[in-house]
């Protein structure tokens, strides 16, 4: 299954197998220099705050300890992460879910649909990539306040539901899809709305759960904007409480602490990363970004 | 007819689940907004008036305080206060986000140089008013009533006093010969002890053991240097805080002196580095700090505190800020309850009971005399340099400006730029005292 | 009754396909089209984030920081350099760690994994892992940069080096984006190009510039277009790494913006800058697209 997407052709020549050692050899190092600060990062989080500063750095923890995950989660009630975590996986979800929604629904008569218009709100929708989403913060802000909404799920959800880009990336996608399949189905007596949820989403599974996964990587990892925007503790993300253990002066000694928050933080999008990694490729090799 | 009905369906269906999927969200977030509601104008089922009260206080120091307001809403039943810690990075953009959405906190504490942006929009108080609410100003430093007032109104309740100051190592001034019951009180003797301390005591021909390391954080660089730059009788601006007033040899010498420290006395390495962390791993036996450190040094290291020595050469000086509670306008007229628990609760923090255990459990120092002059604190190694400095005057607080924050800015990257060896400090104050009188002529 | 049918078919034909744009456009228009247009008209005010009126100052924003910002320029410098050292390196390695990884090599899904593994990562952890490993003192990289007899760096303190750093740490975090568009890029090329290649006795190298570049040029214009856009935009790497310093090095454009904007909340000029930044990635934008177009009507 897997090698489908990788007939690049290379394959077709016979590189001498001194060549594929070195080749070999030089992939291998830049892929654990890539690893090992993720390596460091969770072994020194197994290290108490006291060694870290003291101690040269290791690799291996000299004394293994847990006791920064037990302080993560139980010191007081402003700097747990239980409910950051809750929090996060909440809004990351129904953010999924709303952009995968709602993008589906925008791109289906982009892609197929012929209608005055089509080109230029196809255009204005391609102008929401260059905006860049700080320069927003304040009139965002000011009209969640106006619909009091600050301090909800909705004010952390719905400016990362709309997703340009994903509008652009199923639309790609669902052209490739062949105009005869639907076309069978709506001589059968089948609507647009039908069409879309019976024949195009199905076939569209690798394009969506590519968005998903984008998707799914920006919210979690989502920083400034539940920064700015958040004033209650019991509303906090996992990003903000980060930024709570690292402050300036308070930091300086809670090394460990840090990066204890930030292995918890980082461990739900590498499992979706690990899990879903073929259709991180699969998905934009099939959605044609070509063109 | 058929087309009529698919057309209905077809709208009605997209409808129905455009309208489901927002309404989920928009229902949460209007019965957070009617608790909210609910929390904020009227008392709560139980009759409780509730406070709200952000903070900046990221580090232990607002762990302890909040459990400090336990104990306060324990003791007051019809008063809850909540107290919300923010991260100071941001802290005052949502400050004015609040007040300007009317969402402000009853309460919110802000550092020295920080309430002129508010004055428009915080409570003001007359020395009647102080009198009224239970509160003897002769109780407190009078420096620290002035760092509240502006245009002969005081502004806030100021409840903590926040110096920079000086720590060291007796274990290691002990083992240098030196006696830990005299600290260095001025440029000569820093200079003298500090030859001292700076040894290689693994004897592999690496100095390993400095007496000091110059901080790399921008900031804290900037207060030392304005610290020093009081010593040699000058100020960082003008007496109407019109013009800027360092570019001159006071300011010049201010710079020296630290750059000395490595280049002519060879006591301090030549890079900057994280002070603090270098004072717990005995890489310096001394270090320029601010008092909040003393948290992080409790039970890592051994150490005492002095008043910071004079470097410089007509007084000692040394920089501080403060922690001062604001009250944004609005519910002092309109909403009497609320005002009255509020004060209640200023007035429980500015409490020498309040003031006296939370200097002994946290970060700042108290601003109440009597707990500034506690035998117990003045008998504490770990404070009592800090105390010395508040109680014989010699700490100058940041001027208070709209651009206070702006200005530290642009003096902190020239002076970086002085200490990372990529400008001259006769070129890093020129192009600081432009910028600085640009951003005061700014209006 | 029959035209009346009739219609009512072309009616829906018309409104279909704004039902289904529906919820996507009209979230759309609230929260970015506004909020941009907003954003213009506060640009030609002079606003505290505090205060509810804001007064009208036409382009004074503009002229200040055109004119007078000590740091306008500095910042615009600083942007141009992050782009320069960040997109080209960025578009040359990801192309280079595409092609191999799309060898068959021993261990692929080991290569694959490890360097994909740092984009799913948080940039504030990004920023707060490579503070620690880069701090002169007791950071890993001195450490280690001693143990082999090179004597300590004075990383992300001395200004020299930290806008390659700052980029390097960018690469290390997102090189993987573009790595996955090349490799399904690459897919997209049939294998017959590389058969015919092969007949005509081509090298691998050979057919590398003959086929394989040639067919990722939509790939390339893709990834160049979201690279220059994103980079215009770069703020949360750069700011919690270097919070723009040390002495300005690092402080680019959107790091400028919201230092003014939310340290010191002069929100006209803050919303100037975005109207500047917005201006020039548009107009790059279409730019680009019009030199890709022509060279594919050359072709």
């Amino acid at each position: 299954m897997e090698t489908k997407y990788y007939l690049s052709g290379q394959r077709k020549w016979k590189i001498p197998d001194l060549k594929r050692l070195i080749l070999w050899v030089l992939l291998t190092v830049i892929a654990i220099s890539f690893l090992l600060p993720i390596l460091w990062t969770i072994s020194s989080s197994l290290t108490s705050n006291t060694a870290l500063v003291q101690q040269k750095p290791r690799l291996i923890p000299e004394k293994p300890t847990i006791e920064n995950y037990i302080t993560v989660f139980t010191t007081n009630k402003t700097q747990t992460v239980g409910r950051p975590l809750l929090n996060s996986a909440i809004v990351s979800f129904s953010t999924v879910f709303l952009t995968l929604f709602i993008s589906s629904f925008a791109a289906y008569p982009l892609a197929r649909m012929d209608f005055k218009g089509s080109h230029f709100i196809f255009i204005l929708i391609l102008l929401g990539l260059m905006i860049p989403l700080q320069v927003s913060f304040i009139s965002l802000y000011l009209l969640f306040n106006s619909l009091g909404l600050l301090n909800t799920y909705a004010v952390l959800i719905l400016p990362g539901a709309i997703s340009p880009f994903g509008v652009f990336l199923l639309r790609q996608f669902f052209r490739t899809i062949p105009k005869e399949l639907e076309d069978v189905a709506m001589i059968d007596g089948c609507g647009r709305l039908k069409s879309l949820y019976l024949i195009i989403l199905p076939l569209s599974v690798p394009a969506l759960l590519c968005l998903g996964i984008f998707t799914f990587l920006g919210s979690w990892n989502s920083f400034l904007w539940p920064l700015i925007v958040l004033t209650k503790s019991n509303m906090m993300t996992i990003p903000v409480i980060l930024s709570y253990y690292w402050g300036a002066f308070a930091g300086v000694a809670k090394w460990g602490t840090l990066l204890a928050v930030s292995v918890i933080a980082s461990i739900p999008t590498i499992l979706i990363f690990l899990v879903f990694q073929r259709y991180f490729v699969q998905g934009i090799a099939t959605t044609g970004l070509k063109g | 007819m058929r087309g009529i009905k698919r057309a209905g369906i077809l709208m009605l269906a997209v409808v129905l689940m455009f309208a489901f999927s927002t309404s989920v969200l928009f229902a949460k977030g209007t019965q957070e907004k009617q608790k909210a509601a609910a929390g904020k104008k009227e008392a709560a089922p139980a009759g409780k008036v509730v406070v709200n009260y952000w903070s900046r206080k990221t580090g232990s120091d607002g762990d302890v305080f909040s459990e400090f307001i336990k104990g306060f809403n324990t003791a007051n039943p019809n008063i809850e206060v909540k107290m919300q810690v923010l991260p100071w990075g941001e802290y005052y953009g949502k400050v004015r986000a609040s007040i300007l959405t009317g969402n402000a906190p009853e309460v919110f504490d802000v550092s020295v140089y920080s309430p002129p942006m508010f004055l428009k929009y915080v409570e003001s108080f007359t020395k009647e008013d102080f009198t009224k609410a239970g509160i003897n100003m002769a109780d407190y430093a009078a420096s620290a009533w002035e760092a509240v007032k502006f245009n002969g109104k005081y502004y806030g309740f100021p409840d903590g006093i926040v110096p920079l100051g000086f720590y060291y190592n007796p274990v290691l001034f002990k083992a240098a010969g030196l006696n830990p019951s005299t600290p260095p009180k001025n440029l000569k003797e820093f200079v003298e002890q500090g030859k001292k301390l700076t040894k290689d005591t693994n004897g592999d021909g690496k100095i390993n053991q400095w007496s000091i390391i110059m901080t790399d954080n921008n900031m804290m660089r900037t207060w030392f240097w304005e610290s020093i730059l009081d010593q040699n009788g000058k100020s960082l601006l003008n007496a109407d805080k019109t013009k800027a007033n360092f570019n001159n040899k006071a300011g010049l010498d201010a710079i020296n002196v630290f750059l000395d420290m490595s280049r002519k006395y060879g006591i301090a390495p030549k890079v900057p580095g994280n002070s603090g962390n270098a004072f717990i791993t005995k890489l310096a036996a001394m270090d320029f700090d601010g008092v909040w450190t003393r948290k992080m040094f409790k039970d890592k290291i051994t150490f005492a505190t002095a008043p910071m020595p004079q470097l410089g050469s007509v007084k000692p000086a040394i920089w501080s800020s403060m922690d001062i509670f604001l009250f944004p306008k609005g519910y002092r007229t309109k909403n009497p309850a609320k005002w009255e628990a509020t004060m209640s609760f200023a007035k429980w923090v500015m409490s020498k009971k309040f003031q006296l255990e939370y200097t002994k459990a946290a970060g700042q120092l108290a601003s109440r005399l009597d707990a500034l002059n506690d035998p117990e604190l003045r008998a504490d190694p770990h404070v009592n340099g800090f105390l010395e400095e508040v109680s014989s005057g010699m700490v100058v607080y940041a001027p208070a400006l709209k651009t206070t924050q702006e200005i530290y800015g642009v003096i902190s990257e020239s002076l970086a730029a002085v200490f990372a060896g990529k400008l001259s400090a006769e070129k890093a104050l020129a192009q600081s005292e432009k910028q600085v009188n640009q951003i005061l002529a700014r209006k | 009754m029959k035209t009346n049918t009739r219609s009512l078919v072309l009616l829906r034909k018309k409104v279909t396909p704004f039902l289904f744009l529906l919820p996507f456009l009209s979230f759309y228009v609230v929260m970015q089209l506004f909020p941009l247009f907003q954003n213009l008209r506060v640009s030609f005010t002079e606003w505290d984030m505090m205060s509810p009126e804001k007064p009208f100052v036409g382009l004074a924003n503009f002229k200040y920081l055109f004119f007078s910002d000590p740091f306008f320029w500095v910042s615009v410098k600083a942007t141009l350099l992050y782009i320069v050292l960040n997109v080209p390196s960025k578009i040359v390695i990801g192309l280079a760690l595409a092609v191999v990884l799309n060898q068959r090599l021993w261990g692929k899904a080991f290569h694959r994994t490890a360097i994909f593994l740092p984009f799913v990562i948080n940039s504030a952890v990004v920023g707060l892992l490579f503070g620690w490993i880069l701090d002169p003192q007791s950071g890993m990289l001195n450490y280690f940069l001693q143990k082999f007899g090179i004597p300590p760096q004075q990383w992300l303190v001395d200004p020299t080096w930290t806008m390659e750093i700052v980029v390097l740490v960018t690469i290390w975090w997102s090189i993987a984006f573009n790595t996955i568009v090349y490799l399904a890029g690459l897919q997209g090329i049939p294998e017959e190009l590389y058969d015919a290649a092969k007949i005509d006795g081509c090298s691998p190298w050979q057919s590398f510039w003959h086929v394989t570049l040639p067919g990722l040029r939509d790939t390339t214009m893709f990834i160049v277009i979201m690279q220059v856009i994103g980079s215009f935009q770069a703020f949360g790497n750069i700011w919690l790494l270097t919070h723009g310093g040390p002495v300005n090095a690092t402080r680019v454009l959107m790091i400028h913006l919201y230092r003014i904007g939310f340290y010191y909340f002069r929100m006209g000029q803050a919303a100037a800058i975005a109207v500047i930044i917005f201006i020039i990635v548009l107009v790059l934008t279409l730019i680009m697209l019009s030199m890709f177009r022509k060279s594919e009507l050359k072709n």
